[in-house]
C-alpha cells in the first residue's frame, strides 16, 4: 500500500470521528510518513509499521475522550444558507420515501430494457425542481427544447424507475426500497426547472448547458462532471468521488470531499470548499468576494486574477508562487496592495498560486 | 492481552517517556515500537486521548530536516497521572511476582 492509498483509506474510516480529532490524527499520522521518509525508510515500511487502518479506526472510538466538546461555530453566511437547502432537500426525500410506501395514487412509469427513447413525464408541467436519489446508475442531464421533462432509463437488470409529482417537485427515484437505479439515465429540463439534486452511490453524473438557481449533488463514489452552468447555489458532498466543473458561473460554490478531488473551473463570488485528502484545482476568471478552501493533506492549485490576494495558512505545507509574498502572524499573504480574497487553511498540502 | 490492560500499560509507557524531555511523535513512537508490540497508528491515538485529557500538550517546532515536528510535552496533571499510574504498576507487578 502506497502512503497516498494509506491515508485515502483512513481520512474514509474516520469520516465518523469530529473534524479536529480526525485532523489531528491524519497530520500525526502524515508527520510520520514525513520523518520516516526523510530517515530513508520506504513508505511500506512505514505502512506496516503504522498498522492497519481498520484497526486506527476501531481503536479510535475506543480511544476517543467521551466528551468531543462543543461544535464549531459556524462563520460563513452562504453555509447556512446551504444548510436551508439541504433541510429542504431531505425534507423532500422523506417525502419520496413516504410516498413509495403508500404506492397507492402514485404518478409512476415503467421502463424496462428497450431502444433508448425520450419521453415525456406525465403531470410534469408544474415541477421547476427534480430531485433524483439513491442511484448508482450513470446520470446524463442535458438542456431541452421544449416545456416538457423528457426522461429515459436503461435499468440494466436494476429495478424500475419510479417518477413522482408532488406539487412542484418531481422526483425520481428506485421503485424497489432495497435497491438503487441502476445502468443510466437521461433527463432534459426546461428553463423552467430552476433546481436540481442528484444523489448518487457509484454512478456518475454528467450536467452541462443548464441554467439554474440551485444544483447540489451527493455522492459516495461516483464523478460528477459539469460544463456550461448557470446557478445561484453550487453545492456537492463526495466521499470517495471527483468533481469536475468547467465554465461554471455560480454565487456560491460549496464543495465536501474526503478523498475526491475538487476541480472548478468559471466564476464564484464566494466558495467554501473542504477536502481531506482530495485536491483542489480553482481557476477563477473574476475576482471572488470571498473563497476558503481547507484541506488536512491535499494539495491547493490557484489560478485567480492579480486583484485578488491569498492567504496562507499551513502547518508542514509550502506555498509556491511567482508573486510577492509577505509572511505575517496570521499566515503568508500573497499578492501586493490587494485585498485578501482566497483564504486557503491546510495541514500538511502544498499551494501553487 | 486484555485491551484496558494494555491501554493502561501504553499510556504509562507514552507518559514516561516524556518524564524528562520532550519528545515529537515518530522519536517517541519508534523508541516504544522497539520495545513493545505495538504499532506506531494506535500510539498516536493514545497521543491524542492524552492530550485531550490535559495531561500532555503540543507545540511545533522547526525541524533542521523536512517539515515542522509537533512535540508532545508532559503536563502538570500529566506528571502526576503518571506517578499514580507507575504506583499502580510496579504494585501490580509485584503481586504477580509473588504468585508466580
Amino acid at each position: 500500500m502506497t502512503k497516498r492509498e494509506y491515508m485515502n483509506r483512513l481520512v474514509e474510516l474516520l469520516a465518523h470521528c469530529d473534524e479536529e480529532y480526525r485532523v489531528d490524527i491524519l497530520s500525526a499520522i502524515e508527520e510520520h510518513f514525513a520523518e520516516g521518509l526523510a530517515q530513508g525508510r520506504s513508505e511500506e515500511e512505514i505502512v506496516a509499521e503504522l498498522g492497519d487502518p481498520r484497526e486506527i479506526a476501531g481503536a479510535a472510538g475506543e480511544f476517543q475522550q467521551e466528551d468531543p466538546g462543543p461544535e464549531p461555530e459556524k462563520d460563513y453566511a452562504p453555509d447556512d444558507f446551504s444548510q436551508t437547502v439541504n433541510g429542504f432537500v431531505n425534507r423532500i426525500l422523506e417525502t419520496v420515501q413516504r410516498s413509495i410506501h403508500a404506492a397507492a395514487g402514485v404518478n409512476w412509469a415503467r421502463f424496462t430494457n428497450r431502444e433508448r427513447s425520450y419521453v415525456p413525464v406525465r403531470n410534469g408541467e408544474t415541477v421547476t425542481a427534480v430531485v433524483i436519489s439513491g442511484t448508482s446508475a450513470d446520470v446524463t442531464v442535458e438542456p431541452g427544447t421544449g416545456e416538457e421533462i423528457l426522461f429515459d432509463y436503461d435499468p440494466a437488470n436494476g429495478p424500475e424507475a419510479m417518477l413522482t409529482v408532488e406539487g412542484s417537485v418531481l422526483a425520481i427515484s428506485s421503485a424497489e426500497e432495497w435497491r438503487g437505479l441502476s445502468g443510466s439515465l437521461w433527463l432534459r429540463l426546461p428553463p423552467r426547472v430552476r433546481a436540481l439534486t442528484v444523489d448518487l452511490t457509484s454512478g456518475d453524473a454528467q450536467v452541462h448547458g443548464l441554467s439554474l438557481d440551485n444544483l447540489s449533488f451527493r455522492t459516495t463514489s461516483g464523478d460528477v462532471d459539469l460544463r456550461q452552468i448557470d446557478t445561484g447555489e453550487l453545492e456537492i458532498s463526495a466521499a470517495s468521488g471527483d468533481l469536475d466543473a468547467m465554465g461554471i458561473r455560480c454565487r456560491t460554490f460549496t464543495a465536501r470531499a474526503a478523498s475526491g478531488d475538487v476541480s472548478f473551473e468559471g466564476c464564484a463570488e464566494y466558495g467554501k470548499i473542504t477536502t481531506a485528502s482530495g485536491d483542489v484545482e480553482l481557476e477563477l476568471r473574476e475576482s471572488p468576494e470571498s473563497i476558503r478552501v481547507t484541506t488536512a493533506s491535499g494539495d491547493a492549485e490557484l489560478r485567480i486574477p492579480e486583484s485578488a490576494g491569498v492567504l496562507f495558512r499551513t502547518v508542514s505545507g509550502e506555498a509556491n508562487t511567482s508573486r510577492t509574498r509577505t509572511r505575517g502572524p496570521g499566515g503568508t499573504c500573497i499578492g501586493r496592495d490587494v485585498p485578501i480574497r482566497v483564504e486557503v487553511t491546510t495541514v500538511s498540502g502544498d499551494l501553487n498560486v | 492481552m486484555n485491551p484496558q490492560f494494555k491501554k493502561g500499560a501504553l499510556e504509562l509507557c507514552v507518559l514516561s517517556q516524556l518524564r524528562e524531555e520532550d519528545k515529537y511523535g515518530y522519536e517517541l513512537t519508534d523508541r516504544i515500537s522497539q520495545k513493545m508490540s505495538v504499532t506506531a497508528g494506535t500510539l498516536y491515538l493514545i497521543l491524542k486521548r492524552l492530550k485531550d485529557a490535559g495531561y500532555l500538550t503540543t507545540y511545533l517546532e522547526e525541524s533542521p530536516a523536512g517539515p515542522a515536528r509537533k512535540y508532545y510535552h508532559l503536563t502538570d496533571a500529566g506528571r502526576r497521572y503518571e506517578g499514580e499510574l507507575k504506583a499502580e504498576w510496579l504494585e501490580f507487578v509485584e503481586k504477580v511476582g509473588e504468585l508466580l
